[in-house]
């Protein structure tokens, strides 16, 4: 071999090798996209339940066109005042709670800041495995953010498990014809325990459907924090993991929120609440 | 903080729950007299709900940058091993 074939072999071996280098770091990469992804997805879940348990505390049952309209004509008989431009809508739906505008878009905007949070986070990492080997010293930086993150996550779970929202306007409503159930005179004592049955029956089935769209959305925090929790370690070991490693994690991160979906909302209140001790630890 | 406005949210909840109970009750007229004290109780409660998630946030304008650099960096160091790499296999076809 000659000192130039011999030159070009050695060049040709550093090409060859910077070339397979960088398709590793990209694979890595990628994988560690894969949970960031999961975390993404898993916290955008959880705010949508968060926004949706919140907004059905004021809402009423559902009324048909019909019953709307029989309200109405009942309410305009029955009404001595004069109608103004405050009071229709009232008189047209009395159930129908408004909420301070001001007071609506502070709530609105401060969801739509936190999602955004993660959504920024999530996008730290969208180009990461082209950039997978210059780029590298960016996921280490991401680490204090996502703690900050996940401390955020578990203050949210605790709240929302010590004080969650309730259907306050249905309740309210079932409560209220209760007192009239009591209160009318009923031609036999079996008509009124069948009414107070079919009340039973109603309210059953409000407190079990309040009971588990609470459940949902801290089951949709409990995983979101599991989720992060297995990143951060990820994010903060990058250097040192292997492929394989980060490929685990990314399957242990689908069998956790698995594990997580099979929990009791007894479990999931615990887990909930004792989030924040192990987020801040 | 979180704990006292806990304690608040749940006293405004089952101040709320009484107070709807009562207007459910009532008779039109008494509706419409009483309807804008419990929109007010409501947009209360809703009020302490933003604040508990408000006071829950850790991240400050300076995350929010500090992630929005991080994300630029990523992509230039995309954008730099892309030419690399190109640069790299075109290297290899004259070596």
């Amino acid at each position: 071999m000659t000192f130039s074939n011999c030159t070009s072999f050695l060049r040709r071996s550093v090409l060859i090798s910077l070339i397979t280098l960088l398709a590793a770091c990209s694979q890595k990469a990628e994988t560690l996209k894969l949970s960031v992804s999961q975390f993404g997805s898993a916290t955008e879940q959880a705010f949508d339940k968060y926004g949706d348990a919140y907004g059905a505390q004021f809402a009423p049952f559902p009324k048909s066109d019909t019953a709307k309209r029989n309200t109405f004509i009942s309410n305009i008989k029955d009404f001595t005042g004069k109608v103004t431009p405050a009071n229709i809508e009232t008189l047209l739906d009395p159930d129908a709670v408004k909420i301070d505008p001001s007071v609506q878009r502070q709530w609105q905007d401060t969801l739509k800041g936190l999602r955004s949070q993660y959504q920024q986070f999530v996008a730290i990492f969208d180009n990461i495995e082209a950039g997978s080997a210059l780029g590298a010293s960016a996921v280490t930086k991401s680490g204090p953010i996502l703690e900050k993150l996940r401390t955020q996550l578990a203050t949210i779970s605790n709240d929302f498990a010590r004080t969650p929202p309730q259907f306050l306007t249905r309740r309210s409503s079932l409560i209220a014809e209760l007192n009239q159930i009591r209160a009318r005179d009923h031609s036999t004592p079996e008509t009124e325990s069948l009414l107070v049955q079919a009340w039973w029956q109603q309210w059953n089935s409000l407190i079990a459907t309040e009971s588990a769209m609470q459940a949902d959305t801290l089951r949709a925090f409990v995983t979101a924090s599991a989720l992060g929790n297995k990143l951060q370690g990820q994010i903060d070991n990058y250097a040192k993991l292997d492929m394989a490693s980060l490929i685990t994690a990314v399957e242990d991160g689908i069998k956790l929120s698995d594990q997580i979906g099979k929990l009791s909302p007894a479990e999931l209140i615990t887990q909930g609440t004792g989030l924040l001790e192990t987020a801040t630890n | 903080m979180s704990q006292t406005l806990g304690t608040l949210i749940a006293d405004a909840q089952e101040a709320y729950s009484t107070a709807a109970v009562t207007y459910q009750g009532a008779t039109i007229d008494q509706k419409v007299a009483t309807k804008p004290d419990l929109d007010k109780a409501a947009s209360l409660l809703q009020s302490l709900q933003a604040k508990q998630l408000d006071s829950a946030t850790e991240i400050d304008d300076a995350d929010m940058a500090e992630m929005a650099k991080l994300r630029q960096q990523v992509n230039d160091a995309a954008a730099l091993q892309q030419g690399l790499q190109a640069l790299a296999s075109i290297l290899l076809k004259f070596v």
